[in-house]
């Protein structure tokens, strides 16, 4: 069982590099409008590419 | 080939109830209701957008409705410094209200049709609330090239700002997502090394393995508890400095003695720890702020939007010179011009003879209203037939619609709700709880003088007499009850109503646009003949007016092939009488006929004898020639479910009552139509919301249920507001129950489920008090056995979430 030692700490190192992609996540306005990603997901096809702006 | 009736419009997906337009687009026929429709069509297909239409499925939109008058010259340095964030020489942005947008179909149509302009980088719809981030090169192109665009394919802009305090409140919505985002982790990734502390406790485990176990937690514990809880601790802090207690201060105290004590035995290795119940409580409980904090969003996103309605420019004569000022620096006693189809910025008294004005912004009331001169015109009122020059009587930021902003913002803060229960127990309790927790600490010093001793037990007490179930009884319930709501289409905005929705003993209905539809239709004609209603036809058609609309669509509805008989008529001269009707001269195969379409007065004016007819509703008289041919009768119908929805109600409120704008005879009708014996006829607004204080005062929980911003003073000052989403937008924002089915039986089923939902909470309330109240004893004396404690609280809360979750099959009973 003392492999626990090991095990732990690295459950708890990867959970926090989930952590952090919410946080990148949540700061890139991924979370500003809820509902739209269902209903752009139909879009995509059809739409061009967004240009993502530097200071956007 | 459909029939007439059957056919759909190809663009819009209304039924055409006119005569079709056809076009063949793809070697497929298609049928369009009206030249809009096909406008907007041809456009969409030729810049091969039709996957618009795919998108758009069996949704159907409003009719194309054309504005005829250009947009307002938006290209000016003042609006660009008001509106749009200059964000470095290539790019700039501007937030435009797209007003008509229905579903994701109309978003991909405005976004692509955006980015198809030369100078625009992107353009962002927001789903929930319709604005449009757009990114722009200020060199290459305009916002009124940008509007124009909008404009083409069918919609309305507006240019949109956002104020400070709706600002604030998104901020305020992101950080409460992050918490809630924070708290969901360490929640659940502490229950993981939870279970095995459960399991631990029953079959044993090493020492060294439950300090690892309780190392971790705490580690997971501390970002919730410092992070998530942030705005609790803040809340009890201030509550303390005012010397009250709260929920707030109740929920910090606990979970932070849970929290502390739990590092206690974390570092000490003595006991168990309660790190899980930290993460748990202040996850649920996040979840209900964010929801009260969103619909507050809303409110402020509603009230700017409204002062954005108004134009930017307006156009002031000095010394008979025109001049285009911005709308804001107007000051009282300017000379303005203001031109057809556009709202009046500020008050302002009326200098042209005769002119109709559209008030439904303020009043709710569809009907135009024909205003002579002196009278004074509100801000916000719509010009309908013609432009017309006013004096200024009051500021841009003094008119009577700024002024009613601030009085609603006011309103939505100082709000005189009825407390929650949980906030009036947990200010007692707390005492009671403080009082036992001293009386153990001294019991035991006496009895053992063990200082230690003495303050772990106290300690225990505390942490047991903890309403940590407390703390989600309400929540849990708040958030189960609005998705039942949900399901039959009511929001209720403000978790505060549940209370006195529940409790209800007075409810009063607005009647125009509420109970009944709000829209005049031909109730009864005394025309029938088919020649005559064609030359109604071809003259109605020319004007405006919404009477005019609805005769259309009688004509129309009585006759689906009638189209085909206008074929040789003809119109020469037409004459629009604002207030008063139509004169026209119509060539009849070749043959003139002089047609008066229009009120009793006009037609006496003319010379002809008009039998008095005794009914509510507006009458338009007829006469052809010399002939006097009969009459329309137009009457505002009540709502198909109006009658079942009182009757319901009767059975679970004592006291129903309408009170209307209306006149005494119209409002008794309807009043006896739908089966209420109190009524109210000839009420102002402010009467209205006289009314509401006045029964507030008798100790009665009042229900106001209208539609306009007429009512939004009675809606905000009743315990209870209840609007439907078809009314005018800021009503809706002062109302704590929104119904947007469209279905007015929602309001009782939000009624019964709210009744429900506040006997779970009450229920919650004594479960958890229950389990309290057996914990205190054992712990004040000392035999509070840590996994009696443990399987307490978590069974405590499971038992109230249970309870609260209980909501969604009760109330569909």
């Amino acid at each position: 069982m003392t492999a626990l030692y090991i095990t732990i700490p690295l459950a708890m190192i990867l959970a926090v590099f989930a952590l952090i992609i919410f946080l990148i996540s949540m700061k890139n306005g991924q979370y500003d409008d809820i509902e739209a990603a269902k209903y752009r997901i139909l879009f995509d096809e059809e739409f061009p590419k967004k240009k993502k702006d530097s200071n956007g | 080939m459909q029939t007439t009736s059957a056919l759909l419009c190809h663009h819009c997906g209304n039924e055409v109830d006119s005569k079709p337009i056809f076009k063949t687009i793809d070697n497929r026929e298609e049928a369009f209701c009206c030249e809009g429709c096909l406008t907007v069509s041809e456009i969409i297909h030729s810049s091969g957008k039709d996957l618009y239409y795919s998108l758009r499925g069996s949704n159907t939109l409003d009719r194309v409705n054309f504005s005829n008058t250009p947009p307002e010259n938006l290209d000016t340095p003042q609006i660009y410094e008001k509106y749009v964030v200059q964000k470095n020489s290539t790019t700039s942005e501007v937030y435009i209200k797209v007003t008509n947008i229905h579903c994701s179909a109309c978003i991909w149509l405005n976004e692509k049709a955006l980015l198809e302009i030369d100078g625009v980088h992107t353009a962002v719809i927001n789903f929930a609330t319709g604005t449009a981030m757009v990114s722009f090169d200020k060199n290459k192109t305009s916002i009124t090239e940008i509007f124009n665009c909008i404009l083409s394919i069918g919609y309305k802009p507006i240019l949109f700002k956002p104020g400070e305090k709706l600002k604030k409140g998104q901020n305020n919505l992101k950080s409460l997502l992050l918490k809630i985002g924070v708290a969901a982790f360490c929640f659940g990734n502490i229950m993981l090394f939870s279970v095995a502390l459960y399991s631990g406790y029953f079959s044993g485990i090493e020492l060294s393995y439950k300090r690892l176990l309780h190392y971790v937690s705490w580690a997971l514990a501390t970002p919730a508890y410092l992070f998530s809880g942030s705005p609790f601790m803040k809340g009890a802090f201030s509550s303390i400095k005012r010397k009250t207690l709260t929920m707030d201060v109740l929920l910090f105290l606990g979970i932070s003695l849970a929290y502390l004590y739990s590092v206690y035995v974390t570092i000490s290795d003595n006991g168990e720890v309660y790190f899980d119940s930290v993460c748990m409580i202040y996850f649920f409980i996040l979840i209900g702020k964010y929801f009260e904090e969103k619909s507050r969003v809303n409110s402020h996103e509603k009230i700017d939007e409204l002062l954005c309605k108004l134009p930017e420019m307006s156009i002031c004569i000095t010394n008979s010179l025109e001049n285009t000022i911005p709308s804001e620096s107007i000051v009282s006693g300017m000379t303005i011009k203001a031109l057809t189809g556009e709202r009046i910025p500020v008050d302002a008294k009326l200098l042209t003879d005769k002119i109709n004005v559209d008030e439904s912004f303020l009043t709710g009331e569809s009907r135009p209203i024909t205003r002579k001169k002196g009278d004074i015109l509100q801000a916000g009122s719509i010009c309908l037939d013609s432009s017309c020059l006013l004096l200024t009587t009051s500021s841009y930021s003094d008119s009577s619609l700024s002024r009613m902003k601030n009085r609603i913002e006011e309103a939505i803060l100082s709000k005189p709700k009825i407390q929650i229960l949980t906030e009036r127990i947990a200010s007692t309790f707390i005492k009671i709880v403080f009082f036992v927790a001293i009386l153990s600490f001294i019991g035991w010093i006496v009895f053992t003088h063990d200082l230690e001793k003495a303050l772990v037990y106290t300690i225990s007490v505390l942490i047991v007499a903890c309403p940590c179930a407390l703390g989600i009884s309400v929540p849990t319930a708040l958030v189960t009850n609005h998705i039942v709501n949900s399901k039959f289409g009511a929001i209720l905005k403000s978790p505060n109503a549940i209370d006195p929705l529940s409790k209800l003993d007075t409810i009063l209905f607005d009647k125009t646009g509420t109970l009944t539809e709000g829209k005049f239709r031909v109730t009864e004609s005394t025309i029938k003949d088919s020649t005559l209603l064609s030359y109604l036809y071809k003259i109605e058609r020319e004007s405006r007016h919404p009477i005019a609309r609805s005769i259309l669509r009688y004509i129309e509805s009585t006759d689906p092939n009638f189209i085909s008989l206008q074929s040789d008529t003809e119109i020469k001269d037409i004459q629009v009488l604002s207030g008063e009707g139509i004169l026209a001269t119509i060539l009849d195969m070749g043959i003139e006929k002089k047609v008066v379409i229009g009120t009793a007065a006009l037609l006496t004016k003319k010379g002809f004898r008009v039998p008095t007819v005794n009914k509510e509703g507006s009458i338009v008289y007829v006469s052809v020639d010399s002939d006097f041919k009969g009459y329309l009768l137009l009457s505002d119908t009540p709502r198909k479910e109006s009658l079942e929805l009182i009757t319901l109600l009767k059975k679970i409120i004592p006291d129903i009552r309408l009170i209307s704008g209306d006149r005494e005879e119209i409002v008794q009708s309807t009043a006896t139509t739908l089966g209420i014996s109190t009524y109210q006829a000839n009420f102002k607004p402010e009467m209205k919301a006289d009314l509401v204080t006045t029964l507030h005062r008798e100790g009665k929980v009042v229900a106001m249920v209208g539609d306009g911003i007429n009512d939004s003073l009675s809606l905000a000052g009743a315990d209870v507001g209840i609007s439907h989403s078809d009314a005018e937008d800021l009503s809706i924002d002062k109302s704590d129950l929104i119904i947007i089915s469209g279905n007015l039986l929602s309001i009782h089923k939000a009624i019964l489920s709210a009744k429900i939902t506040a006997k779970v909470i009450k229920q919650n309330i004594i479960i958890s008090l229950f389990y309290n109240s057996i914990m205190l004893p054992l712990a004040i004396s000392g035999l509070m056995l840590p996994v009696l404690c443990a399987g307490f609280m978590t069974l405590s809360s499971l038992t109230v979430l249970l309870n609260s979750l209980s909501i969604r099959w009760r109330s569909t009973v």
